[in-house]
C-alpha cells in the first residue's frame, strides 16, 4: 500500500487542523451553513456592485421616473429615475463597510477597557460605573445627536455608532477576566513573576476570543440597523451617497404609487440583518455553550 | 420595604449624575462646532460668535458643565433655541402620545410573548417550538420601518381599515384613539415580542429541567399548573431583567415609530430638534430618556425582591 493512501494515514493522523474543524462544523450545521452562504452572497453582490449593474447609482433619468422592474432597470427606478438595483447594492456596501469598522472599533476599545477593569482592581469600580452610565443612554439617540452635531462623515458615524456598543463588550471582557484570573495556570504564571502585560496577552486574552467573536456579529447587526435608521431619519450621509435607510426615506412620499422603492431596500436590509443574526446565533451555540443555554435549549 | 426603596433611590442618584456627565461630555466632544451648525452655512462670523456667547459656549468646559449641572439639579433642562420654551415644558406637552404608544406596546408584548414562549418551551423541539423560534428570529431582524411599511401597505392601503398616520388623543373618543394606535403599537412591539419570546422560552427550559418540576409532575399536578405556577414564576427573573435591558431598544423604536406614523410625541420631538439643530432640546430629551431607563431599572431591582424572596439588598 502506498504511504500516502488514506487507510495508512488514518490511525496515526494528527488531530484535524482548526481550519478543518471549523469547516466541518459549518457543513454539519444547516443554520450556520445557510446563514453563512446568504451572508457571502449578499457581501459578494455588494462588493461586485460596479460590475453587476449597468447604471450609475446617482445617474438621473427624469424620463424614467418611478418605473417598475424591467429589463433595463431590474428593480425599477426611484422618483428621480435612478436605478434602484445599483442604489440598493451601493447602499448595502456602505452598510457592510460601516458595520465592519464599528465592530472592530467597539471590540478593540471594549476589550482594552474590560481587560483593564478586570485585571487592575483599583480601576474596576470607576470604569464600570462609567460603562453603566453609557449603557443607560439610548444608543440610537446618542448616535443621532452626535451625527447631527458632528456632521455626517464616516468618522463621526463610526464613532457615534461604536460608543453605545463599547460598554457591553467591556462587561463581557471583564467577566471573562474575572473568571480566568483565579485559574491555577494564571496564578502560577503570576506567581512565577511573569509581567502583567504578558499574563494578559498569553493567558487571559485567548479566553476572550470566542465570546467576543460572537458579540462582534451582534454588533454588526446593530450597526447595520442603526446606520439605516439614521439614513431613514435624514441624518445619515449626504443624499448623493446611497444608503439603505435614505433610499427608503426618499421612497416614502411615493409609497402608494411605487411601493418597490421602499420594499426592495427594506427586504435587502432585513435579509442582511437576518443572515448576520442567524450566523451569530449558530456561532454562539458552537463557541459558547454556556451562553447559548440562555436563549436556545 | 420602605427602607429598601429609599436605599435604592439614593443609589440611583450617582448613576444619574454619571449619565448626565457622559451626555454632556459626549455631545461636547463630538467633532464640529454647535454654534456654527446652529447658525447655518450662510452665517457670518459675528452671528456665530453671538450664538456662541448666548449659549455660553465661549466659556471653559468646566464652567459650562457646572452651570448646566446646577440648572439640571433644579430640574431645569434649558431652553429651546427655536421656540424659546423650557425644554421640560416641551417634553411634558408631548408625553401623552409617547406614553400611550409605549404602554400599549408593552402590554401587547406581555400578552403575546409570554404565552408564545411558554408554548415553545412546552413543545420543546416540536413543530410549534421551531415555528415560533423561526418567527422570532425573523421578527428580530426586521427593521422597525420595514415592518411599519408592510403593515401600512396591508392594512391602510389595500384593506383601507386603518389610518396611514396621525394620532388622536383618548379624550376625542376611544374609536379613533384605538384605530390610530393599532399599527404603531404592533410595529413597536414586534422586536420586543421576538426578544421576550426567546427569553421566556430559554428561561423556562432551564427551570423545567429542575428537580422540583419533576416532583410536581410526579405528584400528578396538572401540566398547566406546573408550567404557569411552578415554572414561569421561577423563570420570571431573567425575563424581567431583559425587559429592563431592552428598554433602550424600545426607546429607539419609539423614535422611529413616531416619525413614520407622524405622531407628535417625545420621540418625534428629538428628531425634529435634531433636524433643526435645536441643541438644548436634543440634550434634554436624551437625558429624559436616560433617566427613564435608570428609573425603570430601579423598579426592576425592586421587583426582584417581590419575585424572589431570597434576594436581599
Amino acid at each position: 500500500m502506498p504511504p500516502s493512501s488514506p487507510a495508512t494515514l488514518l490511525p496515526a493522523a494528527r488531530p484535524p487542523s482548526r481550519l478543518r474543524q471549523a469547516i466541518a462544523a459549518v457543513i454539519h450545521d444547516p443554520v450556520m451553513l445557510g446563514s453563512l452562504l446568504l451572508l457571502v452572497l449578499l457581501v459578494a453582490l455588494t462588493a461586485g456592485a460596479p460590475w453587476l449593474t449597468a447604471h450609475d447609482p446617482a445617474a438621473l433619468a427624469p424620463r424614467a421616473r418611478l418605473q417598475p422592474s424591467s429589463d433595463t432597470y431590474w428593480l425599477g427606478t426611484d422618483s428621480l429615475g435612478r436605478d434602484l438595483l445599483s442604489r440598493v447594492l451601493y447602499g448595502g456596501r456602505l452598510s457592510i463597510t460601516l458595520a465592519a469598522l464599528v465592530s472592530a472599533i467597539a471590540i478593540v476599545a471594549g476589550l482594552c477597557i474590560g481587560l483593564a477593569a478586570g485585571y487592575v482592581r483599583r480601576l474596576d469600580a470607576p470604569i464600570m460605573r462609567l460603562m453603566d452610565g453609557i449603557m443607560a443612554i439610548p444608543g440610537l439617540l446618542l448616535a443621532v445627536a452626535m451625527v447631527a452635531l458632528g456632521g455626517a462623515n464616516i468618522a463621526t458615524m463610526v464613532i457615534a455608532i461604536s460608543i453605545p456598543e463599547i460598554p457591553r463588550v467591556a462587561r463581557l471582557a471583564r467577566s471573562v477576566v474575572l473568571s480566568v484570573r483565579e485559574e491555577p495556570y494564571v496564578e502560577a504564571s503570576v506567581g512565577s513573576g511573569t509581567p502583567a502585560l504578558k499574563v494578559l496577552w498569553r493567558h487571559i486574552l485567548p479566553s476572550t476570543i470566542n465570546p467576543l467573536v460572537v458579540q462582534a456579529t451582534f454588533i454588526c447587526a446593530a450597526a447595520i440597523l442603526t446606520e439605516a435608521v439614521l439614513g431613514f431619519l435624514g441624518l445619515g450621509f449626504p443624499p448623493e451617497i446611497p444608503s439603505l435607510g435614505s433610499i427608503i426615506a426618499e421612497g416614502r412620499p411615493f409609497f402608494q404609487r411605487a411601493p418597490w422603492i421602499v420594499l426592495y431596500p427594506g427586504v435587502f436590509l432585513a435579509l442582511l440583518i437576518l443572515a448576520v443574526n442567524m450566523f451569530g446565533d449558530a456561532l454562539r451555540d458552537r463557541l459558547d455553550p454556556r451562553l447559548s443555554r440562555k436563549t436556545k435549549g | 420595604m420602605i427602607e429598601l426603596i429609599i436605599k435604592r433611590l439614593l443609589a440611583a442618584i450617582p448613576v444619574m449624575l454619571i449619565v448626565a456627565t457622559v451626555v454632556f461630555l459626549l455631545l461636547r466632544m463630538a467633532p464640529g462646532d454647535p454654534a456654527r451648525v446652529i447658525a447655518g452655512d450662510m452665517a457670518s462670523e459675528e452671528s456665530i460668535a453671538q450664538i456662541r456667547t448666548e449659549m455660553g459656549l465661549d466659556q471653559s468646559l468646566g464652567t459650562q458643565y457646572l452651570r448646566w449641572m446646577g440648572a439640571l439639579v433644579q430640574g431645569d433642562l434649558g431652553h429651546s433655541i427655536q421656540s424659546r420654551q423650557p425644554v421640560t415644558a416641551l417634553i411634558k406637552a408631548r408625553l401623552g402620545p409617547t406614553f400611550s404608544l409605549a404602554a400599549w406596546a408593552i402590554l401587547l408584548t406581555i400578552a403575546t410573548a409570554i404565552p408564545l414562549g411558554v408554548l415553545a418551551a412546552w413543545r420543546h423541539r416540536g413543530l410549534a417550538d421551531r415555528g415560533i423560534m423561526a418567527g422570532a428570529v425573523l421578527a428580530f431582524s426586521m427593521p422597525v420601518f420595514v415592518v411599519a411599511y408592510l403593515l401600512i401597505l396591508a392594512f391602510s392601503v389595500h384593506l383601507n381599515w386603518l389610518p396611514v398616520q396621525g394620532y388622536s388623543p383618548l379624550e376625542d373618543g376611544v374609536g379613533p384613539y384605538a384605530r390610530h394606535l393599532a399599527l404603531p403599537t404592533v410595529t413597536l412591539a414586534m422586536v420586543f415580542v421576538a426578544l421576550i419570546t426567546r427569553i421566556t422560552r430559554a428561561s423556562l427550559l432551564d427551570v423545567l429541567g429542575e428537580d422540583f418540576v419533576r416532583t410536581a409532575r410526579a405528584k400528578g399536578v396538572t401540566e398547566r399548573f406546573v408550567l404557569f405556577r411552578h415554572a414561569l414564576r421561577n423563570a420570571a427573573i431573567p425575563i424581567v431583567t431583559i425587559v429592563g435591558v431592552a428598554l433602550t431598544t424600545l426607546i429607539s423604536g419609539v423614535v422611529v415609530t413616531e416619525t413614520i406614523f407622524n405622531i407628535a410625541g417625545v420621540g418625534r420631538l428629538i428628531v425634529d430638534s435634531v433636524l433643526a439643530r435645536d441643541y438644548p432640546v436634543v440634550q434634554g430629551t436624551i437625558l429624559f430618556f436616560s433617566f427613564i431607563y435608570v428609573f425603570v431599572n430601579l423598579l426592576i431591582d425592586m421587583a426582584y425582591v417581590v419575585l424572589d424572596p431570597r434576594i436581599r439588598y
